[in-house]
């Protein structure tokens, strides 16, 4: 860290910033723009990045907190394990998860900033490709081992001197589903990075090397010395937590995730060394994905609005044990491993709220909950699969109720409207709504999780990949745990219950309801204002039996307008599978 | 057709006015504050102002027109309604579950925007539809008579219905509207297929509530302005300004208040493509800077650009652009803007980071900046123009609002001894964050969008507008700066060049290649008539403009682009000739085609607008001005037909030029002293009645036909 900024300069480093991010920014739009796949246009599920010569990130753009802390791993390691001298007009592709992508889709291209002919940075891109081969479409499933998720792409040289090399390129196409995608989506981002270089190389001619070289020194120092100011508003010492993913997929043993973290004066330690080993399943994530995590969380913590870049990068430390779920090494599987991302988050938000609790929200859902579903399409004889990710309750805060039916943490993907999915898949949704009665109790409660019923027109295979069947969100301060999530078969009869992860045959006509977890409570239920649990019957969100029950609440009005304007309501059935 | 027309623009801050007497062009404007207590306390305080410079009565003015902040405060602060929804049983909660995301991904205390309907007032109703609009289960009407019930015991009067699937087959929800009526006297009803009759049934469900939600609050606005009005002798019809840029009598506005939920920045996006049309400038982004917000926009070959998609009450941060998720989905044509929290009353404060930061926290009209006096002490970007001389204390609102210095310079002094700088320093950086945060909005209107700055030009107004523009134009490239006359209070000079529009858009869901042009024929003939029909009965004369557009997609697209259809019958050379100008749409927008791929329809549209009135020349009007010697309306200089001359100065004062920190004397002109013609180099400052115009070292200033001011780099 250099000297304290003259205070001139740091008045002017907001406008250095904008400048820098502006450029990332405007890769993003470049690569959006262009890219083929759902999952760059619409899910955003891409980061456009500037590292300077030494790797450290110095700006970035992205939409998903996932990508939170893949770049600034997969960056550094990618040019390590390159280690030959990159030219103008080179750039390197790189989809080898365990260097920090979270898994094989993922695809990073890097290319340097020349000037001179000396490397002053580099641009980058990644982006998650539609599919890169392997043993599913779109090469995310239930694996043992990498080899079956699909190509794996060392860091190779894909420029040079500003052509594409075409026999990378056909090792590539050749391995994947959908060539014209990946075609696309790669010149996308060949795209992305063409840009970030030219307004990275203009701004350099406006301001020149000297001042842009200290202007990134000091907004790396500036970011630093506010992270570390902001850190010192945590108490200092050591707090820990654990919970468990119900369990792998493969055999029904829940997973250890605990977290260790140690606060001193300039760092805070993520030790994740209690986890568990990693797994002959597709749970298992990458350094990136844990980083990812551990910095959601710290960021929540003390100041969201701080510049993302390697001065806040260097405060957080992240000790693991290769080869376990947070670290995996190959030959392990990475696919589902962006639901142990979700777990390790809330287990650092659980460890942070047993000493910033004011700051705090008790547990959410705690998983993506991937649903997917596909078979014969009756409209037009074709076969079609459908995937969707479905919200849940947040857990409760102070002062504040959990939020019904919403993505949490790592996550933050829409929902496909009712009527455009009617419309192009051959599905008919029964019912969308909240589910009464699913928060976590306390004295602000959680929020409400999210049932959506399915019915077929013709035959189906329907998959889950999720978690919190076996182990529900819990709550804090004395608040209590909310409904775990049902994935109940035709819950108006049979009424089966499925664990977290299960794929079924469903013939058409029959119901699937997925019914999500709501959040965890915040503090104790008896201090619960009974004017709220009052307003939460009135609103049809908790039964009056269950004011009665939990809350201690008599409230004898009539049932509410909500409650009959839903008849056949089977929102409370409890079925063991 | 002698008389005056009156044209009155409440924002944030000020409540604007421009009355015009419709024979001469000659007008006279007017700032006061506004009262965001009761606006309409604001709205007759500006007329009067106005009747009393222009020696008018009331019984003169032809019309009065008429932007409001009404509707969208309704929203922003949850104080319409009470309103009911009815959905379909199992979907009640769409307006609950919503989009399912959080708009701020760190906050641990992030909420989903509240609902216009509480939970207790959405109902179920038991009926279903398939997507393709036949009847799975019909109608139960006893489930609706029941939700009824409970809304007349309630005291609700306004109900919104929003069914799965009615886009496509209106015949339940309209049902229902029948026995809603029959159960509740006097309700007022919003149904999803007449307000906006577009697929995903969120959107729709939030802009048929938004509809129900505003409408008391906007009804009760309009009886009050209308008795207002008659009480002071007015014969003339109130008119309204949608969001769109068209003009709405007051009963369409109460038909559809949702509609006029963007009144403001839509009038002065009219009055840029009024002026942008004047001097013939086809390609225009333009900067709105008013006291709380700066908005940047654009007109391309004399239309603003408008959007179909937006939210109400997203919150724009300073430098970043709106997070998604953050407000309420309206649809319906919209101006194409991007705001940002940094206007005339930002605030400057030091984050915990020890930067200085600029809004998005603003002043407002109440306490204000530091130097209008009335108790504001933090300092903010108007504070900082006036410590640098770039504002003089006598330049606002014509010098009914005089200016306290000292106030500016003590609020500029606490920050600048905070951060251990000098005032100057700190004052200097204020607006150097402030500019900085409108170029990165600047370029998310341009160069984001792959347009280059260097072929457009920049038309700055609002109060603050005129100062900030040199910088835009420095940073980003513009062709030119134009600053038009009476810029200051532009959005309500847009009023009188406005005329009344409708756009009407519906879902029509259709591959191109196998779409039967009898049916798009049939379905835009339907829907420009229904258009028609909902324009003013005065307006629906011969000469409407008719504009046909399809909203276009690639199969598999999320989506669409809009592409215009040319008037006439659509048969299957315009269904391929609509196919090739997608694929060219697309190239343009998006870099690439695929001629190859299949092409679905998801929306027509029609459009249909009144012609916009004359206004006469400005020309005109200041030579009538000066015959009569009438004192101070805006423009009170001589005939604009004499050769080019260097302009004089009438002082200078004291000011921060440019780069360097230094303060320099710098020129002033008056604006009522320049005339066509005239030039002046920077460093200069213009001072009109109702804003400054800072022309930069490096530009040179021409004033143009109309008064116009043209900027342009040395």
């Amino acid at each position: 860290m250099t000297g304290p900024l003259a205070p001139t300069d740091a008045l002017r480093l907001e406008i250095f910033r904008h400048a820098l991010v502006g450029i990332t920014d405007e890769m993003s739009v470049t690569l959006r723009k262009a890219a083929y796949s759902t999952n760059i246009k619409t899910r955003l599920d891409f980061s456009c990045s500037l590292f300077d010569s030494r790797a450290r990130t110095i700006a970035q753009s992205f939409a998903q907190p996932i990508h939170l802390g893949t770049l600034a791993t997969f960056v550094p390691a990618i040019l390590a394990t390159y280690d030959a001298p990159l030219e103008a007009g080179d750039a390197i592709l790189c989809n080898q998860g365990h260097l920090g992508g979270l898994h094989l889709n993922d695809v990073c291209l890097v290319a340097p900033l020349v000037i001179d002919g000396e490397t002053f940075g580099y641009a980058v891109s990644m982006a998650h490709h539609v599919d890169v081969g392997g043993g599913t479409p779109g090469s995310i499933g239930l694996h043992r081992e990498q080899y079956q998720e699909g190509l794996i792409i060392p860091p190779v040289r894909v420029l040079h001197d500003g052509v594409i090399d075409r026999s990378v390129l056909a090792m590539l196409l050749e391995n994947v589903r959908s060539p014209r995608e990946a075609e696309g989506d790669l010149r996308a981002q060949l795209g992305s990075v063409s840009v970030g270089l030219r307004r990275f190389s203009e701004l350099i001619a406006e301001r020149g090397l000297p001042a842009v070289r200290r202007g990134i020194d000091d907004l790396l120092d500036y970011t630093h010395r506010r992270s570390v100011a902001a850190i010192a508003h945590l108490p200092r010492g050591t707090i820990e937590a654990t919970d468990y993913l119900d369990d792998d997929g493969m055999t029904d043993e829940p997973v250890k995730i605990s977290a260790r973290i140690t606060i001193t004066d300039e760092k805070v330690t993520f030790d994740l060394t209690g986890c568990a080993a990693q797994r002959p399943s597709s749970i298992n994530t990458t350094r990136g994905g844990t980083l990812s995590a551990c910095a959601y969380a710290l960021r929540c913590m003390i100041d969201p609005d701080l510049p993302i870049n390697d001065g806040f990068y260097q405060v957080i430390d992240v000790i693991t044990t290769p080869g376990s779920v947070v670290d995996s090494v190959r030959p392990a599987a990475i696919g589902g491993g962006a639901d142990t991302v979700a777990r390790l988050t809330e287990v650092a938000l659980r460890a942070f709220a047993s000493i910033l609790p004011d700051l705090s929200a008790a547990d959410s859902k705690g998983t993506m909950l991937n649903i997917s579903f596909g078979g014969l399409n009756p409209r037009t004889g074709r076969y079609f699969v459908y995937y969707e990710t479905q919200a849940g309750g947040y857990g409760g805060r102070l002062g504040l109720d959990g939020m019904d039916a919403i993505q949490p943490h790592t996550q933050n993907t829409e929902n496909a409207p009712i009527e455009e999915t009617e419309s192009n898949y051959p599905v008919r949704f029964v019912r969308y709504e909240l589910v009464p009665d699913s928060e976590g109790p306390g004295r602000w409660r959680g929020g409400l999780g999210l049932r959506r019923d399915y019915v077929f027109e013709g035959d189906v295979t329907f998959s889950v990949m999720a978690e919190r069947v076996k182990f529900a969100p819990q709550g804090l301060l004395g608040g209590g745990p909310a409904r775990s999530n049902h994935y109940i078969r035709d819950p108006q009869g049979k009424a089966i219950r499925f664990p977290s992860k299960f794929t079924v045959d469903v013939p058409a006509g029959e119901v699937m309801s997925i019914q999500t977890a709501g959040g965890g409570g915040y503090g104790e239920v008896a201090l619960r204002d009974p004017a709220m649990v009052r307003a939460d019957v009135a609103s049809g969100r908790i039964t009056s039996a269950r004011a009665q029950a939990v809350y201690g609440v008599a409230v004898d009005s009539p049932p509410s307008a909500a409650e009959r304007a839903t008849p056949g309501s089977d929102l409370t059935t409890e079925i063991q599978s | 057709m002698s008389g005056f027309r009156v044209a009155i623009d409440i924002g944030g801050t000020f409540t604007d006015v421009v009355l015009i007497d419709t024979e001469s062009g000659e007008r006279w404007t007017g700032k006061v504050l506004s009262t965001p207590h009761d606006p309409s306390e604001g709205f007759f305080r500006a007329l009067d102002i106005a009747l009393e410079l222009a020696g008018a009565e009331i019984g003169a003015c032809r019309s009065v027109l008429h932007a409001t902040t009404v509707a969208t405060n309704a929203v922003l602060t949850r104080t319409g309604g009470p309103a009911a929804l009815l959905a379909t049983d199992g979907f009640r909660d769409v307006l609950e579950i919503a989009r399912q995301i959080r708009h701020d991904l760190y906050d641990l205390r992030t909420t989903k925007p509240l609902p216009l309907v509480a939970r207790e007032w959405a109902f179920g109703v038991r009926e279903r539809l398939r997507y393709d609009g036949s009847v799975l289960l019909p109608l139960d009407e006893d489930s609706v008579r029941e939700a009824a019930a409970q809304i007349r015991d309630s005291g609700i009067r306004s109900v919104a219905v929003c069914l799965l699937h009615s886009y496509v087959n209106p015949t339940h929800e309209q049902r229902v509207a029948e026995i809603l009526r029959d159960e509740i006297p006097g309700v007022s009803i919003s149904l999803s297929s007449v307000i906006a009759p577009e697929t995903r049934e969120y959107p729709r469900a939030s802009t048929t509530v938004a509809n129900a939600y505003v409408g008391p609050v906007v009804g009760s606005y309009i009886a009050s302005i209308e008795a207002g009005l008659r009480d002071r002798g007015a014969s003339s019809g109130l008119w309204l300004m949608k969001s769109n840029g068209g003009l709405a009598t007051a009963a369409n506005a109460l038909e559809r208040p949702v509609e006029i939920i963007e009144s403001g920045p839509a009038a002065g996006l009219a009055a840029a493509s009024h002026y942008a049309a004047l001097i013939g400038s086809r390609d225009v982004v333009t900067l709105d800077m008013g006291g709380t917000t700066a908005k940047v926009g654009m007109i391309d070959d004399g239309e603003s650009l408008q959007t179909t998609a937006w939210e109400i009450g997203s919150s724009a941060g300073s430098g970043s652009a709106v997070a998604h998720g953050s407000g309420l989905p309206i649809l319906g044509s919209v101006m194409d803007l991007v705001e940002i929290g940094a206007g005339g009353g930002s605030i400057a404060w030091i984050d915990p980071g020890g930067i200085l930061r600029v809004g998005p926290r603003s002043a407002g009209a109440d306490p204000g900046p530091a130097c209008y006096g009335r108790g504001g002490t933090e300092p903010t970007v108007t504070d900082a123009n006036v410590f640098l001389g770039r504002i003089g204390a006598t330049s606002m609102a014509g010098g009914r609002l005089p200016l306290d210095g000292a106030a500016a310079a003590a609020a500029i002094g606490r920050l600048a001894a905070r951060l251990g700088v000098s005032s100057l320093d700190a004052a200097v950086a204020i607006l150097d964050v402030a500019d900085s945060a409108m170029i990165q909005a600047t370029r998310l209107m341009t160069i984001r969008r792959g347009l280059d700055p260097h072929g457009y030009d920049l038309i700055a107004f609002g109060g603050a507008g005129p100062l900030h523009a040199c910088r835009q134009a420095t940073a980003l490239g513009f062709r030119s700066v134009i600053i038009p006359p009476d810029a200051g209070v532009l959005s309500a000079f847009g009023l009188l060049a406005s005329a009344p529009r409708v756009d009407h858009r519906v879902a029509f869901r259709r591959r191109i290649d196998v779409v039967d042009p009898a049916e798009v024929s049939a379905t835009l003939d339907r829907i420009e008539a229904e258009a028609i029909a909902r324009l003013p009965p005065e307006a629906r004369g011969g000469d409407l403009r008719r504009d046909r557009a399809a909203d276009i997609r690639y199969v598999g697209q999320s989506w669409d682009l809009r592409v215009a259809i040319p008037g006439g019958a659509f048969d299957a050379a315009a269904a391929e000739r609509l196919r090739a100008d997608f694929d060219a749409a697309h190239e343009r927008t998006h870099g690439y085609a695929a001629p190859t791929a299949l092409v679905e329809m998801v929306h027509l549209a029609s459009s249909v607008a009144a012609p916009r009135p004359g206004i006469a020349d400005r020309a005109v009007a200041d030579r009538a001005v000066a015959d009569r010697a009438v004192a101070a309306p805006v423009g009170a200089a001589a005939g604009g037909d004499e050769p080019a001359r260097t302009a004089r100065p009438s002082g200078s004062r004291p000011a921060f030029v440019d780069q360097g920190v230094v303060l320099a004397e710098v020129p002033v002109y008056r604006f009522n002293d320049l005339r066509e013609g005239d030039t002046l180099a920077g460093p200069a400052l213009i001072d009109g009645d109702d804003s400054t115009t800072y022309v930069a070292g490096p530009f040179d200033c021409r004033v143009g036909p109309h008064r116009v001011l043209h900027l342009v780099a040395r």
